[in-house]
């Protein structure tokens, strides 16, 4: 048989993910700047985060796994808002921001796995974690990339909207077809 | 079998839908750089997401047949199939078991196609039949993205029955059946125990004449002798309530006193039956022999408590259950009116009564209040005028607490009824 332990308790991995959903929210509110105007923006941009940062709490506290992906999206909801009032320079911090919103998705789910009676196989979950790692680090990478193409083109045109368009609709269309195979 | 989405995979979607969709409105790159992490993973998660083969498996349990307080094993023999790394293994325990070993659930990982052993070692802590063996198992795609759950069927029926003292006292009934048995019955006929001696009749032995006394009288005079017999004996158990938590509860210790009490009664040869008297009316007819003996024993695995408001009194009791001259010993903790009345009509018929109290006392909580433990004292003098009724109609009521051995509790008993003979009760 392969080596087994105890359950895991849920507590750590749910402190773990409400301290990132938190720091996450924190940081990207503290670095908006708003131009000192844009009063609503910032005040959509906290509360936001902050219910985030509840919903995340909460779903983790109560087990419901299916909350945390509204508590992600209210995250990520923020820095929509906190990038939509920057103006025009283009935030490079972004596909590490992705990157954190995946992370906290995934350290929270892990703790609603953990509520449960539940088996770890601590060599499996290591590798795992390190799989995940990769393919975020890869898909930060690839955001990275995009932005450094998008600020070498320069300004908006149609035709960078239609190929950009095009490329969202693809990729949702992927998705779609892998979920369905 | 059921392959399905997990809530990652409900979320993710629309959150990269969600990030996209703002980014071309507000022509921001930097919401779509966002939701590339959140993209690959799902793309790649996707791609490597296959919907796992059927596990091979072999379960068995063992043994089948058990005694409370001893061990059962349920070994699984599973071949994960390549789609699966690692799955977990979880035994679904029935109430009244205990795990003994490994953690439930447990992993088990891959190993190149060959079969892991897995063992689970439980201990039923209370008598009764249930099922036991089949297995879920729950197993995820490298990402979490799919959950693939199933069970395996291995289920089995374990009797786990009543752990039983081995009784050297037992109560004696005032009469005899006519079969022969072990019992010293109290007429006089042919055995081995000397009861008397009388004047010689024709057609008495020689071998009964009594030398000594013929010869102080000048006249025959023969022995006289206690025949070996068998005798009656109806459990009369009170299924109307109980009290307790499990395992330790009245039911059970009532179950496993009928069990201690029957088979040390067929093994001397006399017959037993049982009657459930309760919420529904369950019963065995009085027989003998290592067939009946299991069929009490699976006849008490099945004894419940069935809550009802309904007046039952004995005119409910088949009349081919209570044999005449047979003893009729209520295990009862005399909690409920109808058992008492069933009982105290029965002495009344003239059957010959023992009544075990099963003492629901140490389940009653401590009086948190003068008012409580008034109450209490006046439900305790209540209990000790019931006690009474009953001495006072000639049968013997003793008190019988979990975790006491069931042998003084009779010896108690057959001494208040030797007592109660010498006063001619």
């Amino acid at each position: 048989m392969a080596s087994a332990r105890a359950a895991s308790r849920p507590l750590i991995p749910g402190a773990l993910s409400v301290a990132l959903a938190a720091g996450l929210a924190a940081t990207v509110a503290l670095r908006a700047s708003f131009g000192g105007e844009r009063t609503l923006m910032i005040v959509v941009a906290v509360v936001a985060g902050a219910v985030g940062v509840i919903v995340v709490a909460g779903a983790v506290a109560a087990g419901w796994s299916t909350s945390i992906g509204w508590g992600i999206g209210l995250l990520a909801a923020e820095y929509a808002v906190c990038v939509l009032g920057e103006g025009s320079g283009i935030d490079l911090a972004a596909p590490l921001v992705g990157a954190l919103l995946v992370i906290t998705a995934e350290v929270a789910y892990t703790s609603c796995d953990w509520r449960r009676p539940h088996a770890v196989n601590a060599a499996a979950e290591l590798r795992r974690w390190l799989r995940l790692a990769g393919v975020v680090a890869f898909g930060a990478l690839i955001g990275l990339g995009a932005l450094a193409l998008t600020s070498v083109a320069g300004g908006e045109s149609p035709a960078g909207l239609v190929v950009g368009g095009g490329c969202a609709v693809a990729l949702v269309a992927l998705v779609v077809v892998l979920h369905r195979q | 079998m059921t392959w399905a989405p997990t809530p990652r995979l409900l979320a993710y979607p629309w959150l990269v839908a969600a990030l996209l969709v703002a980014a071309i409105a507000a022509g921001r790159p930097e919401l779509a750089a966002a939701a590339a992490p959140l993209t690959v993973l799902l793309l790649v998660g996707l791609a490597m997401s296959r919907r796992p083969r059927p596990l091979r498996s072999r379960i068995s349990v063992s043994p089948q047949r058990v005694v409370e307080g001893d061990t059962v094993t349920v070994t699984a023999e599973i071949a994960l199939p390549a789609e699966l790394e690692v799955v977990e293994v979880g035994l679904p325990l029935p109430s009244g078991f205990q795990l003994l070993g490994p953690a439930n659930p447990a992993a088990v990982r891959r190993d190149h196609g060959a079969a892991h052993s897995l063992v689970f070692t439980v201990r039923p802590v209370r008598w009764g039949a249930f099922s036991l063996g089949d297995l879920h198992v729950r197993g995820y795609d490298d990402f979490r993205l799919r959950r693939f759950e199933m069970r395996l069927p291995g289920e089995m029926a374990v009797r786990v029955y009543p752990r039983s003292d081995r009784l050297r006292t037992l109560i004696r009934p005032a009469r005899a059946h006519v079969y022969a048995g072990s019992r010293v019955a109290a007429q006089k006929g042919e055995g081995i125990e000397f009861a008397d001696v009388r004047p010689y009749v024709t057609g008495d032995r020689i071998r009964s004449v009594n030398w000594r006394a013929s010869a102080r009288r000048g006249d025959l005079w023969v022995n006289q002798r206690h025949p070996e017999r068998n005798v009656d004996v109806v459990l009369l158990l009170d299924t109307f309530t109980h009290l307790g938590p499990t395992g330790a509860s009245t039911l059970e210790q009532m179950v496993r006193g009928a069990a201690s009490l029957a088979s040390a009664w067929l093994r001397d040869r006399d017959r037993v039956g049982v009657i459930g008297f309760g919420g529904t009316l369950r019963w065995l007819e009085v027989g003998g022999g290592t067939r009946h003996a299991y069929q009490l024993v699976d006849a008490l695995l099945d004894t419940q408590v069935v809550f009802s408001y309904a007046w039952k009194g004995i005119d409910l009791i088949p009349v081919r259950l209570l044999p005449p001259h047979a003893l009729i010993v209520g295990v009862t903790p005399l909690l409920d009116q109808r058992v008492v009345t069933a009982l105290l009509d029965l002495r009344g018929r003239g059957f010959d009564l023992a009544v075990i109290e099963l003492s629901p006392t140490p389940h009653v909580e401590e009086a948190g209040s003068e008012t409580e433990a008034l109450a209490q004292r006046v439900w305790l003098l209540d209990r000790e005028v019931m006690r009474s009724r009953f001495l006072r109609a000639g049968a013997a009521v003793v008190s019988w607490s979990e975790g006491d051995t069931l042998e003084p509790v009779v010896a108690e008993v057959e001494l208040w009824r030797r007592r109660a003979r010498l006063r001619g009760h």
